[in-house]
């Protein structure tokens, strides 16, 4: 039997739109990934920080320890990467690291610098590298 | 429509929608209240180190004990066996006295057992690990990160041979002698042995503990990503940046460990020479750019990932799997070879 215009039911179209705006609400929050933001680089001699700045900013800094020059660490703020260039160490592992962004680390082991980028990363990166 | 059914009707209808409306809020602050407590709650202690001439990173939850304790315990125990077996620096190194030594030593049982222990990993790989490469390592340079790195004359190399391989090593229970001035190196497997320790005290501080020691590359789990999830580990790239991936496994316990001729090298006249040394020729090894191996203890995936490097895709590297252990292997012309079993990993 049709329904009359004025008849009252449970839902109607009105109800269904006002009862999905929480559920796609919902949905759309729990399925974003988590956003890269406010992500810092920092520098650590032998486990102590000694220097930390945002990655979007860009500037080149000396690192020295005790009088020592060990590297340069160069920050690219609009790629939002760093990396360490003039190292005084045999191998230069540190030097061919190459630009690292969020999330990155460098290490000069003979200098004991680590530098780290960090900050939050998207929550479907991966925890930890093997290599 | 009565005008009595009609007050009842919609009566009902606000009740409903409110329910429903309330229900909905309810199930989304659930999911947002699960969410944080399962994967936020587990609050994280890091902790970064030098040891093994590398960068340990220790990352350890305890709900028993403070997280910071028994990274303590962790760090000095795998300091006490970096100074144990360091072949090159005197003092408190029992590996420094033997091979410094022209007779036979009676050792202590875990040395005893080390080597025990790299001894059955030359055999099991037919010399493809080897620890007795001590003065083929030290003319080459690798023998610490501030050595400077050389290429030696053939002749070098070949006088180095002569004083070098692991079927110079004799154990006899805790007897060592070292034959043909041979010196021997651990630094193939100490670094393994000693996560593992440090694995094993932070299981007896808190049977329940989570996170990883990751020693360069090398990572051993403690326990679950917040109890629960398995730890995504990527697989670098072997001619990508740092932050390059090649694959990625999950894993919730055991250990993981790859040998590759991309970090520790330098290059005379656009030739590449890296750390890992075939014990035949002493050169650089160039079956492979890079071999990762799970294995359930990081002493075994640290030993077989060399020799897998050096072996680069063999019959020996797929009989991997009858002792436990999985590879993957990336040969010099950049094919990837993986054992069969490896791939279940790779499901999360």
């Amino acid at each position: 039997m049709p329904m009359k215009k004025n008849e009252l039911t449970l839902f109607n179209r009105l109800d269904v739109l006002f009862l999905s705006i929480p559920l796609v609400v919902a949905f759309i929050s729990l399925s974003l990934p988590k956003v890269a933001d406010n992500s810092y680089v920092r520098v650590y001699i032998n486990g102590r920080l000694v220097y930390e700045q945002p990655l979007e900013k860009d500037s080149v800094w000396r690192i020295e320890s005790g009088g020592k020059y060990m590297s340069t660490l160069v920050v690219d703020g609009e790629k939002r990467r760093v990396r360490l260039v003039d190292s005084d160490c045999p191998l230069k592992i540190c030097e061919r690291t190459g630009w690292v962004g969020s999330g990155g680390i460098i290490v000069c082991v003979p200098n004991r610098i680590v530098v780290k980028v960090e900050g939050k990363e998207k929550s479907k990166e991966i925890d930890i590298v093997t290599w | 429509m009565r005008k009595a059914d009609r007050k009842d009707v919609l009566k009902n209808r606000i009740v409903i929608q409110s329910l429903i409306f309330l229900s909905v809020i309810f199930v989304f602050l659930g999911i947002v209240l699960w969410r944080n407590t399962s994967r936020g709650s587990t609050a994280y202690v890091e902790r970064d180190d030098f040891i093994f001439g590398t960068l340990v990173r220790v990352v350890v939850a305890s709900e028993k004990q403070d997280p910071e304790t028994i990274i303590d315990a962790m760090i000095q125990e795998m300091k006490r066996i970096e100074s144990k077996f360091h072949p090159y620096h005197n003092g408190s190194s029992v590996i420094f006295k033997l091979n410094h030594s022209s007779k036979a030593m009676t050792v202590d049982e875990e040395t005893a057992f080390l080597i025990s222990k790299s001894l059955y990993y030359s055999k099991l790989t037919a010399g493809a690990f080897d620890p007795a490469l001590g003065r083929l390592i030290k003319l080459w340079g690798f023998d610490s990160p501030d050595t400077e790195k050389k290429l030696p004359k053939p002749e070098e190399i070949q006088e180095a041979l002569k004083a070098s391989g692991y079927r110079n090593v004799k154990v006899n229970v805790k007897e060592v002698l070292l034959e043909n001035g041979v010196w021997l190196d651990l630094g193939g497997i100490a670094k393994g042995y000693a996560v593992d320790q440090a694995v094993r005290i932070a299981k007896r501080m808190d049977e329940n503990a989570t996170g990883f020691v990751d020693a360069g590359g090398d990572i051993a789990i403690i326990g679950p990503k917040f109890g629960q999830y398995p730890w995504k580990i990527g697989i670098r790239d072997p001619r990508g940046g740092p932050q390059d991936i090649v694959g990625v496994v999950y894993l919730s316990e055991g250990a993981i460990a790859t040998s590759g001729d991309y970090e520790r090298y330098f290059e005379v006249e656009g030739i590449r020479y890296h750390h890992i040394l075939d014990p035949q020729t002493g050169y650089p090894a160039r079956k492979a750019i890079s071999a990762t191996v799970i294995a359930e203890k990081l002493v075994d995936a640290d030993a077989l990932a060399t020799a897998a490097f050096v072996l680069g895709w063999h019959k020996i590297v797929e009989g991997f799997v009858g002792i436990g252990a999985q590879a993957m292997i990336i040969d010099a012309e950049g094919n990837t070879f993986k054992t069969r079993g490896f791939s279940a990993y790779e499901k999360e």
